[in-house]
């Protein structure tokens, strides 16, 4: 083979080639690290969606509904949409981690271990500063109605009277019943004793997010076993608890109306 | 220039090039000929075109030194572009390589763990029955084998240089060898 350093070097000067700028050089890779944080913080709310649903589950429904029933709802109303979205962020993360400069260095096996840890690392800070709610009541507010029932299959999971399980708001209170209205509208009667457990529920409001285990005894009557109070951006809807000023109320400085002072509370 | 450039290291001349494309004559001069046997190796291509390979090489080498960083040995990472250049021109005529050069030596050298094969191996028509094989083997494999018996580089260095994972490369090695020593029992007629 004839020498060609020379004419590598004749090349280089007459075509005045210089070296170029790193980032001209790697804005692939850079592009692929990008995607790749992208898709941790992708899958960090996903995973943070899908656990809040998940977790949303009371160990009292087990007792209620034995074992395998347990499973089926839990199974019929688990957040699939986002444990899906949670895997494709993973599966495009190990792919653009694989397309970086040094992707091919490490084992499939690393990066995964890598980005699901970052991924849960990310998700329990969110989980800290609340993002999961704000998250929830948000896609609640904004989003149409069939993909909010894939987002958020915990309503899914309050609205089976069949298997004790109904949630909603309540509009009525009485002695030793309430009325509900459930999330696609029904109206039930809640039924309870001083047996009847309660979870941050001590107090009936009018226009509160309930969720109640118990018994079907009617079309649209149920015994209750335990009621449990949900948070109040749950299904991303406030409680309805600021009534209209009545005609003797003045309304004070400013925007605010006044809080109602007459709750009907039990 | 040409004392210092003598006793420079790698790294020492890709700063220098960096700076004076003379420098860089000196790295083409310590690498062009391991390079041409290696493209020589790799493909099927003529002196001429695998000389326009190594000349693309260069050029991408120099256009590239910015992003050489010492993390990998100078070596791998020419051996690395260069091997990229080869793939890409494979590509542009749109054949995969088919018969490519192996000396007689080289053609022992995959075989150089095998000590039976070595010892029972008589005359040249033997030898060009293996040069046949190892042409025979699909190119993942003929590609690592000629990396780590006739290029002598270490696993590590074939990683980086095919830019696959280390048990990949390792699988790719393993699989390959087994191939052909099969083939060459079979052929050959060997015990």
């Amino acid at each position: 083979m004839k020498d060609i350093s020379k004419e590598i070097v004749a090349e280089i000067k007459k075509g005045q080639i210089v070296p170029e700028s790193r980032f001209r050089l790697r804005w692939k890779s850079y592009l692929f690290w990008l995607l790749m944080s992208a898709m941790i913080v992708f899958g960090a709310l996903s995973l943070l969606l899908a656990f809040a649903n998940i977790f949303d589950v009371d160990p009292r429904f087990l007792m209620q509904m034995g074992l395998g029933k347990f499973l089926f709802v839990y199974f019929v109303t688990a957040p699939f949409l986002w444990i899906f979205l949670f895997l494709c962020a993973l599966i495009f993360g190990i792919l653009a981690f694989r397309k970086t400069a040094k992707g091919y260095r490490r084992s499939t096996l690393f990066i995964t271990s890598l980005i699901v840890l970052l991924i849960s690392l990310l998700g329990a800070i969110g989980h800290i500063f609340r993002i999961d709610h704000q998250m929830g009541g948000m896609i609640a507010r904004k989003t149409p109605p069939f993909f909010r029932e894939l987002a958020s299959p915990r309503e899914g999971r309050w609205m089976r009277p069949g298997d004790g399980l109904i949630g909603g708001e309540i509009i009525r209170v009485e002695k030793d019943s309430f009325m509900l209205k459930n999330f696609s509208g029904e109206e039930w009667k809640i039924t309870f004793d001083d047996k009847t457990e309660r979870t941050g529920a001590e107090n009936l409001i009018v226009g509160e997010k309930i969720g109640v285990i118990g018994e079907k005894t009617g079309e649209f009557s149920l015994r209750a076993f335990s009621m449990r109070k949900f948070p109040t951006d749950w299904n991303g809807e406030p409680p309805q608890r600021i009534a209209p000023p009545k005609q003797n109320d003045q309304l004070p400085n400013g925007r605010f109306l006044p809080q109602r002072k007459d709750k009907p509370t039990f | 220039m040409q004392e210092m450039s003598e006793v420079a290291t790698d790294n020492e001349l890709v700063d220098l090039s960096r700076q004076n494309p003379d420098a860089f004559g000196e790295l083409v001069l310590r690498y062009q000929k391991r390079l041409f046997f290696y493209v020589r190796r790799s493909s099927y291509f003529s002196n001429e075109d695998i000389e326009d390979i190594i000349q693309e090489t260069f050029i991408k080498v120099y256009k590239s030194l910015n992003i050489f960083d010492g993390d990998l040995k100078f070596s791998t990472w020419i051996y690395q572009i260069a091997r990229n250049t080869t793939i890409d021109a494979i590509r542009k005529k749109h054949v995969r390589p088919q018969t490519v050069f192996f000396e007689e030596d080289d053609a022992l050298k995959f075989f150089k763990a095998d000590i039976n094969i070595q010892a029972q191996i008589e005359n040249k028509d033997q030898v060009k029955i293996l040069q046949k094989l190892i042409n025979d083997l699909p190119y993942k494999y003929r590609e690592v084998l000629i990396l780590r018996f006739l290029e002598e580089k270490n696993y590590d260095e074939i990683m980086d240089i095919v830019q696959k994972s280390k048990g990949t490369v390792a699988a790719l090695i393993n699989r390959g060898k087994k191939k052909l020593l099969e083939a060459a029992h079979a052929k050959l007629n060997l015990l």
